[in-house]
């Protein structure tokens, strides 16, 4: 028999509002067809949004409001509201408010006195109970109002979730108490906001939306409809595909498995750190957009915050009625990357054991009590598969859930855990620590976490069996090629580098970047797909959503003469032409490597400060580095790694070490050094890099001298050398030395060029140079520098004895940048010299001492016209211990045609402790379409 | 149905109990003469009234202060009852919509009060009553008719004002207000005989002119009063009632929603 029967009921409002004065009464139907019935013992859940009528609705069935339309039958006596505040008088005391409370519970006199002991012992008040209630505690007051609700014995309660308040022990004590109710075939009526109570009390819930019954069912479905959709209407986005679907609410990832929710309270959600502050995705801003992805419908959503430049992207699509694809890329305009990421999804406790592929635990059975969504780890290996098993006597069964980690170029480890009790559930996660951004480019978009989610109904354990086999073979051996001490093992992203048994790279081990349309690219983020072509060989071959036909092709090859030596071959493979700069190969080692070599010098690491970030040990042009093994106790045992790169182009070594705490290693680079003609790639093949990998355990000991056989270093023709008379002029690296009579004049850079480009300084001592034609008193030499595509072409010539004519013309071969910012040319002289000079003849002593070196500015003396020359003079070398000699003076002279634009005389710091003389000269626009003049000048020598 | 109603009023009566104790305790709890004051304050508007009658008016009429409060405490009773049943159901909403109860209750209590104080300040003052005019002691077999018509009359105001405050949001203004008109237009503080014959009628429509008459003609004249004014008296608390109780009934639904 139904206790409670509600027909058709409506209940009106009549609101008043004032505007312009005018006064208007509009009614308003707080409650409209309201309809269902409660049966004896049953326990309803209303659930809705504030202001959706819930309290409304419980009031009406409790008989305080009257429904203007509609009919209400209720048998059995109905308690009142239970809630905070429980209609105590405040200057009642306790004693005097219970009598008050049951009488108007409507107990006699006689029956209040007979409960009034149980009531005091319940809310254990002790001798406040004689104290007006107006110096209650909120948990007193709570605890009094439900222990006189609970002792009145009513039929029927209606109850306010609002009363779960106090300390943990009384909202237990109260919780328990309502279950003992419940036991006891009580019909109660619970109004709601929190859905972990609700569905533990209820068995039946109605979700009211606006004053009308939405959806009245199963508590739980009810539960789950309501976290689906209440919040913002414009975060939400539902995928389905046959019995699955997925709910995407704000930054929260639900999912469903034959329409019942498996996730649980927060699902899916994640955390990012960003320079040590939490970022919950819930509490991001997301638009969505849905999109047709070639595995299948799915979308992206793109969450933002207020306070910081980050862009926080879900990509979602289901591939299969099974399996579906989880994404989240990170976009920032400034360079924020997080330091963590986190993402977990919540499941249900029906959930008993947790596996990975190397085992099945069950979880402990408690929660931790209290502790509001605490994550208690049971695991937190570096798995890379997690799952989830129901229990396998439950009637409705779970299906078993893995989350599986696809990409693995970060940094991670998973989490399997136990939530507090508040939340009772169980959790998959994953902790990315996302590498460091080598680029030097601000703005950037990485992929941080890829993952998939894969359903298997609970009876199909072969099935799950199977996968797990697979994804162990995947993981240890799927693609894995070996030839005595030497094997390469490619899983998901990361290739590594095994040499007995031990791994000696790191993450993702092999890794390529370069910058195309203004943008920086990593084989990271791209999408690979990796296939082993013979026992020798695997084949990985990537291309990037955002780049439509380009491929690179990866060809990582045990080389068949010498078993030690990995060849590591890669193309761009393209359909249309594309234009790319800054093409790098990179090969991540260990932390562990004790120093590092090049051709021509060595070093150790451990000489390196522990600071954080990332260190540049050496940086040179050069086509040979390595790192130098331990040999000392067997654990610490490393082989020796010789990464050597084949090119007819210049290249740039870079050996840095990564001090960071979340991938701390070591990292060999190469970057080659970009012209015009080599950053175009034309459809078809074209060469990349070819590098290949040697690794020796006595290697080099003896044989580094024969390294250095192989490979044209640069430092052997450094210095180009042009005279005349006593005038010599030397060419070192882009650095120009003036010779008189034997004695040098220049000092520190000498004669050498700067460039404002890209938000950096670009020396001429920095650029790749090579010697393009040489004569006696004339040569011509060409630099091209890493990073920036700047090409510059210097024309020295000494047309007479004193004179030393300077020609430099410059060329941005990008297209895309029309102009450095700013242009310089120094010469930096002896600090013997103690006078300078101005064009109109101004004079003035050096000052004697140099500004401390902190990397601050120099000692600006004089700037202005530069139509006429700046020089020094004066100068004076000791000769002997009382003979001294002057050097001549010198003076240099910008020529009208390269528009220099101010001179300038400085003093150095105390780094160089040198004089200059320096032209700044105006940029100019436009001057990426072809060479032009930089600068036009000469040094005349003043005897 | 009425049956009905009453005996849940009667299934109340310690909700009643408590809410009158709790009105008590609102009013005089933490004072220190505690119900005393009303007594207190009704004597001693009585001497100012005396003090401004007699010595700057010139007013001569025996026995004066006693004249006045014989009026005076069941006026009392009668204006602090409406004023505070016009915000009787404002106050208790809280109790109201958590607890399933007849809602005239509220008022009912607000009248019981109001007439303990009346009732507990007229035991004091009745003995002076009769030490200054002995004969009036066969008059007080009547008293509790009276005290009784009085009642009724003053709960079916209550009730009626307790709801009429949601259609009329300014009526505890009004109240005040009319409460202090009615109170000089009625032979309170002065005789009938002083106002001329002609507006005579004006005052035997006020119904509170009845009841304070006879008051004063029981305990102050020791006279039983006329026919009229007990005609009076009975016409106006069945008016009040009915008319309060009827208006209370058909409108206490709004009481939650409007309040």
């Amino acid at each position: 028999m139904a206790l409670i029967k509600l027909q058709d009921v409506g209940l009106k409002y009549r609101i008043e509002f004032k505007e312009n004065g005018r006064l208007t009464h509009e009614d308003f139907w707080g409650l409209r067809d309201i309809n269902f019935e409660v049966a004896q013992g049953e326990v309803l859940g209303i659930i809705g949004e504030n202001g959706a009528g819930k309290s409304t609705l419980l009031r009406v069935i409790g008989g305080m409001i009257k429904p203007d339309r509609g009919s209400l039958e209720t048998h059995g006596r109905v308690a009142g509201l239970v809630d905070l505040g429980g209609g105590f008088q405040k200057d009642l005391t306790g004693r005097e408010n219970i009598f008050l409370i049951f009488s108007l519970f409507g107990l006699s006199d006689k029956q209040a006195q007979d409960r009034y002991e149980g009531v005091v012992k319940f809310a254990a008040i002790g001798r406040f109970i004689n104290v007006p209630v107006r110096c209650y505690s909120q948990g007193m007051l709570m605890r009094l109002g439900f222990a006189i609700a609970i002792h009145a014995d009513p039929d029927i309660f209606l109850l306010d979730d609002s009363f779960v308040v106090g300390d943990m022990y009384a909202q237990n004590k109260c919780i328990n108490k309502l279950f003992e109710m419940k036991e006891q075939g009580k019909t109660i009526i619970l109004v709601s906001h929190d859905l972990s109570i609700a569905k533990r009390m209820c068995s039946r819930g109605i979700f009211l939306r606006d004053g009308r019954i939405i959806k009245d069912g199963l508590i739980s479905s009810i539960c789950d409809y309501y976290s689906e959709t209440v919040g913002d209407k414009k975060g939400i986005a539902i995928l389905e595909e046959g019995e699955s679907g997925i709910v995407f609410n704000n930054g929260r990832l639900i999912i469903r498995r034959n329409e019942v929710a498996i996730t649980a309270r927060k699902a899916g959600y994640s955390v990012m750190t960003i320079s040590g502050k939490e970022y919950v995705s819930t509490f991001a801003e997301w638009q969505i957009e849905r999109i047709d992805g070639p595995n299948g419908k799915g979308i992206i959503a793109t969450g933002s915050w207020l306070d910081i430049p980050v862009l926080e992207r879900w990509k979602l699509f289901f591939l299969n009625e099974r399996e579906f694809v989880w994404e989240i890329t990170i976009e920032s305009s400034e360079g924020l990357l997080p330091e963590r990421c986190q993402t977990s999804i919540f499941f249900q406790d029906g959930y008993k054991f947790w596996f990975t592929v190397e085992e099945e635990k069950a979880f402990s059975k408690a929660f931790l009590r209290g502790e509001e969504s605490q994550c208690e780890p049971v695991d937190d290996s570096l798995n890379a598969v997690v799952g989830l098993r129901g229990d396998k006597v439950q009637d409705t069964a779970l299906p078993v859930v893995i989350f599986d980690r696809l990409s693995t170029n970060h940094q991670a480890k998973c989490q399997i855990g136990n939530t507090g009790s508040i939340d009772a559930g169980r959790v998959l996660g994953y902790v990315v620590f996302p590498d460091g951004l080598d680029s030097e480019s601000h703005s950037f978009r990485r992929t941080i976490f890829h993952s998939k989610l894969i359903l298997f109904d609970s009876s199909h354990t072969e099935r799950v069996s199977e996968f797990l086999v697979s994804a162990r073979l995947l993981m240890r051996d799927s693609i894995f090629i070996n030839s005595g001490a030497l094997g390469v093992s490619c899983r998901y992203r990361e290739i590594g580098i095994y040499w007995n048994e031990r791994l000696i790279t790191r993450n993702a081990g092999f890794n390529t970047q370069f910058k195309c349309q203004g943008r920086n690219y990593s084989a990271m983020d791209g999408n690979w797909s990796v296939s082993k072509e013979n026992t020798r060989e695997i084949r990985v071959v990537i291309s990037w959503d955002e780049l439509r036909g380009l491929r690179q092709i990866w060809r990582i090859m045990i080389d068949n003469d010498e078993n030690n030596t990995i060849i590591w071959e890669t193309t761009l493979e393209t359909d249309e032409e594309h234009k790319i700069i800054n093409k790098q190969a990179e090969l991540l080692l260990r932390k562990e490597y004790p120093g590092w070599f090049t051709a021509e010098e060595k070093g150790k690491f451990d000489r390196i400060e522990r600071r954080g970030g990332v260190v540049v040990l050496n940086r040179y042009v050069n086509n040979y580095a390595g790192v130098e093994g331990s040999s000392g106790k067997e654990e610490l045992f490393l082989p020796d790694v010789l990464f050597s790169c084949d090119s007819d182009v210049p290249i740039v070594s870079y050996i840095f070490k990564d001090n960071g705490e979340v991938s701390p290693g070591l990292k060999l680079q190469y970057l080659e050094i970009g012209s015009k003609e080599r950053s175009r790639v034309v459809s078809g093949k074209n060469r990349y890099f070819n590098t290949a990998i040697r690794i020796a355990e006595p290697f080099l000991r003896s044989g580094e001298k024969s390294g250095k056989s192989q490979v044209s270093a640069f430092s052997d023709n450094t210095a180009d050398m042009i005279c005349h008379g006593r005038l010599s002029f030397i060419f070192d690296n882009g650095k120009g030395k003036i010779i008189w009579d034997g004695v040098e004049l220049t000092k520190g850079l000498g004669l050498y060029s700067s460039v404002f480009l890209q938000e950096r300084w670009h020396d001429s001592s920095q650029a790749y140079w090579q010697v393009f034609s040489i004569d006696a008193d004339r040569m011509v030499v060409v630099g091209h520098w890493p990073w920036v595509p700047m090409k510059q072409i210097w024309q020295i010539s000494l047309s007479d004895e004193r004179t030393i004519m300077i020609n430099i013309t410059r060329e941005i071969w990008d297209d895309e940048i029309s102009a450095a910012e700013r242009e310089q040319i120094g010469f930096m002289v002896s600090d013997k010299y103690k006078e300078w000079f101005s064009p109109r003849q101004i004079k003035a002593k050096f000052p004697v001492d140099f500004i401390e070196h902190n990397g601050a500015f120099w000692e600006r003396l004089w700037c202005g016209d530069a139509s006429s020359c700046i020089g020094v003079e004066k100068g004076l070398i000791k000769k002997g211990l009382f003979k001294s000699k002057f050097i001549p003076s010198l003076c240099f002279e910008s020529l009208p045609d390269c528009q220099a634009r101010q001179a300038i005389v400085e003093n150095t710091d105390d780094l160089f402790r040198a004089r200059v003389m320096q032209y700044e000269i105006s940029p100019r626009f436009g001057c990426g379409k072809g060479a032009s003049v930089y600068f036009n000048g000469k040094i005349k020598i003043i005897t | 149905m009425f049956k009905e109603r009453i005996k849940k009023i009667y299934v109340s009566l310690p909700v009643i109990r408590s809410m009158v104790l709790r009105n008590q305790k609102d009013k005089y709890g933490g004072t220190g003469l505690g119900i005393l004051w009303s007594v207190i304050n009704p004597i001693l508007i009585a001497l100012v009234i005396t003090f401004v009658f007699t010595f700057v008016m010139k007013a001569s009429m025996r026995h004066y202060p006693l004249f006045i409060l014989s009026g005076l405490l069941p006026w009392f009773f009668f204006v602090n009852s409406i004023t505070e049943s016009t915000n009787c159901m404002r106050q208790n909403l809280d109790v109201l919509g958590r607890f399933v109860m007849p809602k005239e209750v509220i008022p009912l209590s607000v009248t019981i009060s109001n007439f303990l104080n009346f009732a507990a300040g007229f035991m004091i003052i009745l003995p002076v009553f009769v030490l200054f005019k002995p004969d009036i002691l066969l008059c007080l077999l009547l008293l509790p008719v009276l005290i009784f018509l009085f009642f009724v009359f003053t709960l079916g105001v209550s009730l009626g004002f307790s709801v009429l405050t949601l259609y009329c949001k300014d009526l505890s203004q009004l109240v005040s207000v009319g409460t202090m008109f009615i109170f000089w237009v009625t032979p309170i503080f002065y005789d009938l005989a002083a106002i001329p014959v002609k507006y005579h009628w004006m005052i035997y429509l006020n119904p509170v002119f009845s009841y304070a008459a006879l008051y004063q003609s029981l305990l102050y004249e020791g006279h039983f009063g006329s026919i009229q004014l007990w005609l009076g008296a009975v016409f106006f608390s069945l008016i009040g009632l009915v008319g309060g109780y009827a208006f209370f009934l058909k409108k206490e639904d709004e009481i939650i929603k409007n309040t």
